[in-house]
């Protein structure tokens, strides 16, 4: 919302500056994002008149012109200007002035040995125009000698605040003025509002045509017919005003009514008479319906949408735009007025359908204030007399204005309660009458009509605070409290991004929605989970993993030739649209080489096996022994390569998550070239230790002995069997480490050879020889029963 | 007497000419060796007097003692030479870069929230959550914010295609609706703060169309907005590590709020910096105020007996401002060099233990 200075003093009897205005606005919750000087540079410039040309004697192109800015002898100018005659009002830049557009300092000089005293501009020097041809032409009504910022209108600040959806009445000079009288910045002004009676009965009826239930889309119209007027161009201080507001002036009846619009929230429309034929309905729209808009733009309209349309046609669209056919002209001379209130969410809900945004729907949809009706009729009746002449038709008045009386509520203690600000009741009172509250009694007060959104307590208590001063409130702690804790498992999402961060990775946080090839890539079948308004296809479902979004961010980097792409990321993934369908998970992709031309040629690819480890670390990180959870590799999701990938689960029914190398299709799909290892891990399902005490460690005090073995087997046997069946075997094998796998020369087709060493620890004396040869033995035994190998001869 | 002298005499000279831990070697069994001098020297004790032995015996000691100490100070010496000329020899260029490792990093935004729990959490404040799709019961009507609204409008709402129940599905527009849930899950007093995805379809230099907001809620008998005015003037001054922060609040206007404001801090832009505290600009950083009625009502909750204040701020926004981050857009890219250049390492961990302000 704009705030001319001098606008603003039309209202408020002030004598601070607008500076300080500014501040108060702020202060009382009228946040002012900017105080626009818009005449700042034309300061100095001044009206002035050409008396006279001549021909310069030496350039052809050279006019010396004779100019009476109101000094004694008028001066001399020389102007290149083709433009330049006698008679004309301009713009006179004198000695020591900046040209706005160029920056140069006038000076009076000699051109070709006549002497010229300063310089006739242009609109574009002046920084009016982009581009202009010739000096710029005053209106011949400038006062010679007056500021060109003064005579245009430019020399008064413009405050922009930034007006909140409930304060619909600021959405009118006025009410921005009455916060300010409150806040003691002045004092408000009454309003010139004279009434004009009358003189013969308006010839267009007005029928309220919106059935029983349905009245509150109109519930109060009124309208006023104005015959004999002569519209023309509004005069110099209403063209001013709009200007300043950045609006382009039309015609005095446009004008005026969008002049009342912004003095006093009161939005209006005014129709040629001549072309409504028989009576105004308001009513609903019919399906099959179009409108065109003053804007040149066709609507097909609905039922739920108000219209206001003669016997013949829609004339226009309620409170929200006029009709391209029915709007005044320079030619109308007779005009039927309208002021209304009509629903504020069938204008927002219209609004929005149509895409239309219009100063009046803006307002409307707010709330205005449902009194003002007549008042609008009668401040625009008033202003088209002054301006165009005619005489004014009784006001026709159908339905009611739809007013609710609220008494509410306000005592000091109750204002201290909620504010810790201690004031007396005559204090709060004293606020709220300055604000247009009707006082009842000592601590009950009315709202006024234009406050909508004031109806509780609360309501009054904001009013009183925010005029008072927020910054008077004063700051109390907090009753003290013991610190607060995380969650074991809001602990775990911290550990878990430190620990990875430890291990090369770097943590990214990417959108939870994808684009729909993504989604069904990494499994997405629920369509529930397609965002309806998407701003992008790439942003049309919800991820349902979070590999779909981290291969995204691989692909982004390598194609920029940014490599290795450690990434991981803790966060949501969706399955359904229920809480219990979100999943938080910790997922990370290692993508690309390690070392590559580093002088230790230590270059390798990052691999399973290396993600094998994050996970075990992440295990480690959460007390879960990484010997607990069993690896399989059935069950996987489509997204993994069948053969290098597994499940990581505790049994068969408890999935903590995944890893392995993805999809060669899948990452062909998403163009990534190479190979990808990555793993997700379900945070939630992962277990916390049971108990803190983590019961008697036995330390063995006698001589533990390795052994190794290298054992042929088939080589489709996991890895695993041979470890755990080792282990199983007995109580004194610590540990059981694979040193070495082997296929080749040496090594039948169909077997793999692997070197296991293990470790004894005895427990209640030093191994024997005998002891050890046994044990050896029976580890023999145990591989060959458990995984058909055989030690290597 | 004088064979002993001459033999020590002999020795110890012998020792002067000796360089090398070898020679030093041959000069011990030389004279100390199973064959040695002084060795051979005792077995012939056993032929004398018992007096003359043990007089024998004693000098020989002392020499043999005299020369082992000779020896092993220089061996100490030579091995000291030694050691000297090996290092002189061993040389790495230490200026190689070392094996190679990729630096880890934890993303701003994540860092931020880590942050600003630790604040709230030693204030007392527990950290709730709740889902990022949302009924529209708890995303707007709870918080008193009618269908028709214009407030609503302006939250740019995501729909899901799918329903909850009866109700329209929505990405939450706001971090609000976990206030809800806690108010009608739990009992009061409440002090909670809830941190996460918020989703708005918007997509510009400064809106995404995801982004992070933080909310806050005390609710207890008799909380009011002079303690909304200390929590939050603590917070910013603690989070900006600045105890002179310059802070205002202003009346504004939320539906889920009365009496609502925006906090602004002190800041000073030149030549296109901002600066953080002082200087006579104001910057908008959250919105907050005394929970509605209407809202605690929704809850369940008595508002002539609970009373509470509520904020919201975006991470992402004081993130940037703290961290001098310009371009929001870029939080979600995961572009490895901004990862590496606006990340924290593992080691930044809010906490009272690691605190950096005090």
């Amino acid at each position: 919302m704009k705030i001319p200075f001098s606008w603003l003093k039309d209202h408020l009897d002030t004598k601070h500056t607008v500076e300080e205005i500014a501040t108060a606005l702020t202060e009382i919750g009228l946040e002012v994002q900017s105080i626009l000087h818009p005449g700042k540079n034309l300061t100095g410039f001044k009206v002035a008149e050409i008396l006279d040309t001549e021909p310069h004697p030496d350039a052809d192109k050279l006019q010396v012109c004779t100019v009476d800015v109101g000094y004694k002898t008028p001066l001399q100018i020389v102007c290149g200007a083709s433009n330049a005659r006698a008679g004309i009002k301009v713009v006179l830049g004198l000695e020591g002035q900046v040209i706005p557009a160029t920056g140069l300092v006038l000076k009076d000089r000699d051109v070709r040995g006549v002497k010229s005293y300063g310089m006739l501009c242009s609109a574009e020097e002046l920084g009016l125009e982009s581009a202009s041809s010739g000096i710029l032409e005053l209106s011949s009504d400038a006062k010679i000698g007056e500021e060109v910022a003064t005579h245009m209108g430019l020399d008064d600040p413009v405050i922009e605040v930034d007006v909140t959806p409930n304060r619909s009445d600021c959405l009118g000079i006025r009410g921005i003025a009455r916060d300010l009288a409150a806040k003691g910045m002045g004092t408000l002004k009454p309003l010139p509002v004279k009434v004009t009676p009358g003189t013969f009965e308006s010839s267009i009826p007005v029928v309220l045509d919106l059935g029983v239930i349905e009245t509150n889309a109109c519930p109060h119209y009124m309208g006023r017919l104005i015959r004999g007027v002569k519209n023309k161009p509004s005069p110099q201080w209403l063209q001013k005003k709009l200007r300043s507001i950045g609006l382009a002036p039309i015609s005095a009846l446009v004008d005026i009514t969008n002049y009342i619009c912004f003095d006093l929230c009161r939005p209006l429309h005014v129709f040629d008479a001549s072309i409504i034929q028989g009576t105004l309905h308001v009513r609903f729209a019919q399906g099959d319906e179009f409108f065109l808009g003053l804007n040149g733009k066709e609507y097909s309209l609905n039922s739920k949408m108000t219209v206001v349309a003669d016997s013949k046609k829609v004339l226009a669209l309620g409170g929200i735009l006029g009709g391209e056919n029915s709007g005044c002209t320079l030619d109308t001379d007779t005009v039927f007025l309208e002021a209304a209130f009509f629903d504020p969410s069938r204008i927002a809900a219209t609004g929005r359908e149509l895409g239309i945004i219009t100063d009046s729907r803006y307002r409307l949809e707010r709330g205005i204030d449902p009194l003002s009706t007549a008042l609008g009729i009668e401040r625009a009746t008033q202003l088209i007399l002054e301006i165009c002449g005619g005489t004014a038709s009784t006001p026709i008045s159908v339905g009611h204005a739809p007013v609710s009386e609220r008494t509410i509520e306000i005592k000091s203690a109750q204002l201290e309660k909620f504010t810790g600000l201690s004031l007396s009741q005559e204090e709060i009172m004293a606020i709220l009458d300055k604000l247009g509250f009707e006082t009842q009694g000592s601590c009950h007060v009315k709202a006024p009509s234009w406050r909508p959104d004031v109806r509780i307590t609360t309501d009054l208590v904001e009013e009183v605070a925010r005029i008072y001063g927020y910054d008077k409130i004063p700051e109390t702690p907090l009753p003290p409290s013991m610190p607060a804790t995380l969650s074991p498992s809001q602990q775990r999402l911290i550990q878990t991004r430190h620990l990875l961060a430890s291990r090369s990775f770097l943590e990214v946080v990417t959108y939870s929605m994808i684009n729909e090839k993504n989604f069904r890539l990494f499994g997405g079948t629920d369509e529930n989970l397609r965002i309806h308004n998407p701003i992008t296809v790439d942003l049309e479902y919800m991820r349902p993993s979070i590999l779909g979004t981290l291969l995204d961010a691989v692909k982004r980097n390598t194609d920029r030739g940014l490599t290795p792409t450690f990434f991981f990321e803790v966060g949501p993934q969706y399955l359904g649209i229920t809480a219990e369908d979100q999943h938080t998970m910790v997922s990370g992709v290692r993508s690309g080489t390690q070392g590559a031309h580093h002088w230790t040629k230590e270059e390798r690819s990052a691999d399973l096996y290396d993600i094998k480890n994050d996970i075990r670390a992440l295990l480690e990180g959460f007390c879960v022994s990484p010997e607990s959870v069993q690896i399989v590799s059935s069950d996987l999701p489509t997204w993994y390569h069948p053969g290098r990938a597994g499940k990581i689960q505790l049994g068969p029914k408890n999935c903590l998550g995944y890893f392995g190398e993805l999809h060669p299709g899948v990452l062909k799909e998403l163009g990534i070239e190479g190979t990808v290892t990555a793993f997700e891990l379900y945070l939630e399902k992962i277990p916390f230790p049971k108990s803190k005490a983590k019961g008697e460690l036995h330390l063995s005090p006698f001589q533990p002995v390795s052994r190794d073995f290298a054992v042929v087997l088939d080589e489709t046997v996991p890895t695993s069997t041979l470890i755990n069946g080792v282990k199983k075997m007995s109580p004194l094998i610590k540990q059981v480490h694979i040193f070495d796998v082997y296929q080749g020369p040496g090594v039948p087709a169909g077997k793999k050879s692997v070197g296991l060493r293990v470790r004894l620890e005895p427990e209640t004396q030093t191994f024997t020889e005998g002891e050890i040869k046994d044990l050896s033995d029976r580890i023999v035994d145990v591989i060959k029963k458990t995984t058909g190998g055989l030690l290597r001869s | 007497m004088s064979d002993l002298h001459l033999l020590k005499e002999k020795a110890l000279k012998q020792l002067g000419t000796i360089h090398t831990l070898e020679e030093l070697e041959a000069f011990r069994l030389e004279f100390l060796g199973k064959k040695g001098a002084i060795t051979e020297l005792m077995k012939g004790l056993g032929a004398l007097s018992p007096e003359a032995r043990s007089q024998r015996g004693a000098d020989l000691n002392a020499v043999k003692e005299e020369i082992l100490t000779a020896l092993s100070q220089r061996q100490q010496e030579l091995e000291a030479h030694a050691l000297n000329e090996r290092l002189k020899k061993e040389t790495l260029d230490i200026t190689l870069p070392g094996r190679p490792e990729e630096p880890g990093r934890i993303h701003p935004i994540s860092h931020t929230i880590e942050e600003v729990m630790a604040i709230f959490l030693e204030q007392g404040f527990v950290v709730e959550e709740g889902p990022d799709v949302e009924d529209d019961f708890h995303n707007f009507t709870a918080l008193n914010i009618p269908f028709d609204h214009p407030a609503r409008q302006e939250h740019d709402t995501f729909y899901l295609k799918g329903k909850l129940g009866d109700q329209a599905a929505v990405l939450r527009t706001h971090t609000s609706p976990v206030q809800i849930r806690t108010m009608r899950e739990q009992s009061p007093p409440f002090r909670m703060v809830a941190l996460g995805r918020t989703f708005r379809a918007d997509y510009d230099a400064t809106h995404s169309p995801m982004f992070h907001q933080v909310e806050g809620l005390v609710i207890d008998k008799n909380i009011h907005m002079g303690h909304l005015k200390r929590c939050l003037s603590d917070f910013l001054k603690c989070f900006f590590e600045m105890e002179d922060l310059p802070i205002r609040f202003r009346p504004s206007f939320f539906p889920f709020t009365e009496p609502s404001a925006e906090v602004d801090i002190g800041c000073s832009k030149s030549k296109g910096t901002l600066k953080i505290g002082g200087g006579t600009d104001w910057l908008e950083i959250l919105g907050c105020g005394m929970v509605h009625p209407n809202v605690l009502r929704n809850c369940g909750l008595d508002p002539e007996e609970y009373q509470g204040f509520a904020f919201g701020m975006g991470i992402e926004r004081i993130s940037m401002l703290k961290y001098g981050i310009p371009d929001l857009r870029l939080f979600y890219e995961s572009d490895l060099r901004w990862l590496r250049h606006h990340g924290f390492s593992a080691l930044q961990i809010p906490s009272p233990l690691l605190a950096s302000r005090r």
